[in-house]
């Protein structure tokens, strides 16, 4: 069972945040060049995509504040908040750690520890499965369709 | 630690260096292309590279690298782990005149990379619809002079090297001919002037060939100097007496830092593939020039050309 | 060379032993890699190029062409059935898909889409066949005005284009048009939004984006609940075949699709995708059962599936008959080309006959491939929802980060993915829409590009957006569709 929220506030907060970000990226925009008329620069767009933004955000706050009071949002809580943290948390890593680890032994340590998490798989089983998944992946990809992915210190 | 085993670790190290010099290469090389596998400089690449294969004996691995007009793949060469194992090829407006205006670039001069060889270079032309009023290169020029501002050119982007072109021209002859970017890569900028959106359009022969042939436009001019063989009527601009001569050329590189061994072998290799028949006919059949120069060679015209980029950037400053 | 000669020629070509098993090959290369999530048609395309070179000219480009419609095809069974689109053109088939799918009916939807994709293929190869040269003029009377009508105008359409409040659209547009501004802009080489990083000049990967979006989105949601996901729903024969009803349904839009399909597929750009978009918002504009889409109708599935794939063989049309190609596929097969000496041009047909009328050929063969390899297949895609929970979603990410990296052999587009999948997720939950965001995020380059390049051209005259009659015409239509949906649910009650 998840945990609900008021989807009202969720919409306030959302459009706090775009709101944010669009002032955010106007004052980053500032400092692009809007040109001439006959030759308009690189500025001109994200100004104008800015202001959208900014309009955007201004509609969630007026949808979030008129919002009835028993419209809710769910999220996930408890154990399965966990699994979902556990999954994000995993791919973060694999995909941090990519570079250095390498593709084959990058992805077999994040099969590995995802079917762990996601079942009750003993590891030695788990292991197979992860190996075979790196293996297959290897042989399809890096060698018969030649995609350049990172080698890492194992140099695979 | 001790005197003893400082010698014993420098002459390991000795050795080793020189038992790489000699190994080299012991694996397979990686080739990196600033550009998606669909571009001219793809299959330039892919030619170097076979033939390299067969005079080091290892293969060679293309890499495509594309994005933010060749210098991402660029700098991805120049900050490559100096092995000698990853090189990669290079255009000669992201290597000199991309610096100019990109402070952020991880190569901001020539001694940030090693030449290993030119590849090739093309010119560009200069081309009208055949129904133009224009004839040849000096009617169009004097056209333009009557009427500032009023004749178009579509390029590939603003400061993209066809529109460099272009400006040179419009600086020799005093002219003011407006460029007009046609971002879309995939011949847009032929578009427009099969559309009739603008009056000229400069780019590649092989752009232009198929069109040509099919008598739908028409080669004014060619930004050389000497006849092109792909369009021979052509006014080549540099007889002409206008110096506008630029066009891409493609060079082979390294990171800086390459054992100096691996560079001489890799130069060498390149030299004997540069020269051979197979990949003169290549280069012949795609109206590509070739020019077999050693690395100090081409550090000579790296000076000229950062001269001539330099020049090219005041003027179009002042404008 | 008159078209019926010619095309008996081409078939000539085209059937010897070697160029039949490349079309076979390519189309069955092509489904497998559009099924991967991250790998879509230029990525099929761009791994099979430098095998191509290998070959004849005429193999080569069969070859490359069956993994294009391949692909195209193989993108929207992943769509339907997980609702991860392997790329941008898939996105509408995930909203009516999906739902089908959870429905029951995922044998069902691929069959049709199956044939949907036969006959928007074989339609549009027929118009191909015919009129090449004659339509090869057609991409050139679109400039910079014509295309900001249909970009910015479709954008108008396009924001509500999946239902929801007015926020839930438009917000994640105007998210997308913001992704879209990152990176080196195309016109004056000026980095964007890269804060000094080097890496982020090449922007925001559509790919990566999408299948983030989607893909790592909908694994998140999965794992929400301890269940192994969705029971599985047993799929018997009789349930992988359509129903009468269903077919009935679906002939309307088939004709639409490919009517759609076969414009866009002419025009410079992304339009495999555009056309899917623009077919979907068409079928819910005019289909008897418009009210249903967006709640799993198959004419929002049919619609936009036939339209991609007709675009996609309709976009063979500038580089056969112009030898300029408009999208990064055919770009591809440009290249291809070259590298054999093949100079592609307006006189492909005369100084090249077998290469154009080979791959003419090769596109009907293909289309029957395509068909004859799709059916009996639906039945082992369908079981790929039987695969148990843990096994699956490890391959998938494994997949998607392969794809993402490999599209630009960059970590940036790695990060992307990871990024959007967290936003995704949060937005879903939030009931905004995520396909706006997609279309954002493809529409936005394009307006912007025409938009400054036809100031350029006009020398700085705004009129020039509206002189030309073909421009005029776009941006009426675009009122006209705005004015009616606005007015039609005012006209509705009144009736009612």
């Amino acid at each position: 069972m998840g945990r609900t929220h008021g989807k009202g506030r969720a919409y306030l907060a959302t459009g706090a945040a775009g709101v944010a970000l669009s002032a955010g990226y106007l004052a980053t925009a500032r400092h692009l060049p809007l040109g001439e008329m006959n030759q308009p620069g690189a500025g001109v767009f994200p100004a104008i995509v800015g202001i959208l933004v900014l309009l955007a955000s201004l509609a969630v706050l007026w949808e979030g504040w008129r919002m009835p009071r028993d419209a809710t949002v769910e999220f996930p809580a408890g154990a399965d908040a966990l699994r979902v943290l556990g999954l994000l948390g995993l791919i973060v890593a694999y995909v941090a750690l990519l570079p250095w680890l390498g593709q084959v032994a990058g992805s077999f340590l994040f099969c590995l520890l995802l079917i762990r998490l996601l079942s009750d798989t003993g590891w030695v089983r788990a292991a197979v499965q992860a190996a075979l998944i790196a293996a297959v992946a290897y042989f399809v990809f890096i060698r018969l369709l030649q995609v350049q992915m990172p080698r890492g210190i194992l140099g695979l | 630690m001790t005197p003893l085993l400082r010698v014993l670790a420098a002459a390991f190290v000795a050795l080793s260096g020189t038992a790489l010099a000699q190994d080299y290469p012991a694996r397979d090389l990686t080739f990196i292309v600033p550009y998606g596998p669909g571009g001219s400089t793809d299959p330039i690449s892919r030619q170097f590279a076979s033939q390299m294969e067969k005079e080091l004996g290892r293969s060679i691995a293309i890499q495509n690298k594309p994005g933010a007009a060749g210098t991402l793949g660029t700098s991805a060469i120049v900050t490559s782990r100096p092995d000698g194992y990853t090189i990669g090829l290079a255009p000669n407006t992201t290597l000199l005149f991309a610096p100019m205006t990109n402070k952020d670039l991880v190569f901001q001069s020539t001694s940030d990379y090693e030449p290993i060889a030119k590849l090739v270079s093309l010119p560009y032309v200069l081309v009208v619809k055949a129904d133009a009023p224009w004839k040849t290169l000096q009617e169009f020029i004097d056209d333009a002079k009557k009427q500032p501002g009023k004749l178009r050119a579509s390029v590939s982007g603003i400061r993209a090297t066809n529109d460099l072109t272009m400006q040179q021209l419009n600086r020799a002859a005093g002219i003011r001919v407006r460029t007009i970017p046609f971002t879309g890569g995939g011949g847009e900028a032929m578009v427009a002037l099969l559309g009739g959106r603008v009056e000229a359009y400069v780019g590649t022969g092989a752009s232009t060939a198929g069109h040509a042939e099919a008598g739908s436009v028409r080669v004014l001019a060619v930004f050389q100097k000497g006849r092109y063989d792909l369009f021979p009527d052509a006014t080549p601009t540099g007889d002409a007496g206008y110096d506008a001569t630029l066009g891409p050329i493609y060079y082979a590189i390294a990171p800086k830092g390459v054992p100096q061994a691996a560079l001489d072998k890799l130069s060498a290799a390149a030299r004997k593939v540069i020269d051979s028949a197979e990949y003169r006919k290549f280069a012949a059949d795609n109206g590509y020039s070739v020019e077999n120069l050693t690395p100090a060679q081409i550090r000579e015209e790296f000076v000229r050309d950062h001269a001539m980029f330099t020049d090219l950037l005041k003027f179009l400053e002042q404008k | 060379m008159g078209p019926i000669e010619g095309l008996l020629y081409g078939f000539g070509v085209a059937l010897s032993l070697q160029n039949l098993a490349a079309a076979l090959l390519g189309a069955l290369v092509g489904t497998m890699i559009g099924v991967l999530p991250g790998l879509g048609p230029v990525a099929g395309v761009a791994m099979i190029l430098p095998l191509s070179y290998a070959f004849d000219p005429v193999t080569g480009l069969i070859m490359m062409a069956g993994i294009y419609y391949g692909a195209m095809y193989g993108g929207s069974t992943t769509a339907i059935l997980l609702n991860m689109p392997g790329e941008s053109a898939s996105v509408m088939t995930c909203i009516d898909g999906y739902q089908l799918t959870k429905k029951g009916r995922a044998g069902a939807v691929l069959a049709l889409v199956a044939v949907g994709s036969f006959v928007g293929g074989t339609i549009s190869v027929i118009g191909v066949m015919l009129f090449a040269p004659w339509l090869a003029q057609f991409g050139i009377l679109f400039g910079p005005a014509e295309f900001l009508a249909v970009s910015a105008g479709g954008l108008l359409i396009l924001s509500r284009i999946s239902g929801g409040s007015f926020a839930a659209g438009i917000f994640p547009m105007a998210l997308g048009l913001m992704l879209s501004t990152i990176g080196q802009e195309a016109i004056t080489a000026q980095n964007r939004f890269t804060f000094g990083i080097l890496e982020l000049s090449q922007g925001v990967e559509l790919v990566a984006a999408v299948v983030g979006l989607y893909g790592i989105a909908e694994i998140l949601a999965l794992v929400e609940s301890r269940l192994a996901g969705p029971p599985p729903v047993p799929v018997r024969l009789r349930e992988m075949m359509p129903t009468g009803t269903e077919w009935r349904r679906s002939v309307a839009p088939f004709g639409r699709g490919t009517l759609v399909g076969f414009v866009f597929g002419l025009l410079p750009g992304p339009s495999a995708a555009m056309s899917s978009f623009a077919s979907y918002r068409l079928e819910k504009a005019v289909s008897r059962y418009r009210d249903e889409i967006g709640h799993g109708a198959v004419e929002g599935v049919t619609g936009p599936e036939t339209a991609n794939n007709a675009a996609a063989t309709s976009s063979m049309v500038p580089l056969l008959a112009l030898g300029i190609p408009f999208g990064s596929v055919t770009a591809l097969m440009l290249a291809a080309m070259m590298v054999h000496g093949i100079q592609p041009g307006p006189l492909l047909m005369q100084t090249n006959a077998d290469v154009f009328w080979g791959v003419i050929a090769s596109l009907y063969i293909g289309n029957v491939a395509l068909l004859a390899l799709n059916i009996p297949m639906i039945g082992l895609w369908v079981s790929m929802l039987r695969i148990p929970r843990h096994i699956f979603l490890p391959i998938i990410v494994v997949i998607a980060v392969i794809g993402s990296y490999g599209v630009g052999n960059s970590m940036v587009d790695v990060y992307v993915l990871v990024l959007l999948g967290v936003v995704g997720y949060l937005l879903r939950k939030l009931d905004f829409q995520l396909a706006p965001m997609v279309i954002g995020l493809v529409l936005g380059p394009l307006i912007e590009k025409h938009l400054r390049e036809g100031l350029f051209m006009s020398d700085g005259d705004a009129w020039v957006f509206v002189e030309s009659p073909i421009a005029l015409a776009i941006w009426a239509m675009v009122a006209l569709v705005l004015a009616g949906s606005a007015l039609a649910p005012l006209l509705r009650r009144r009736r009612g």
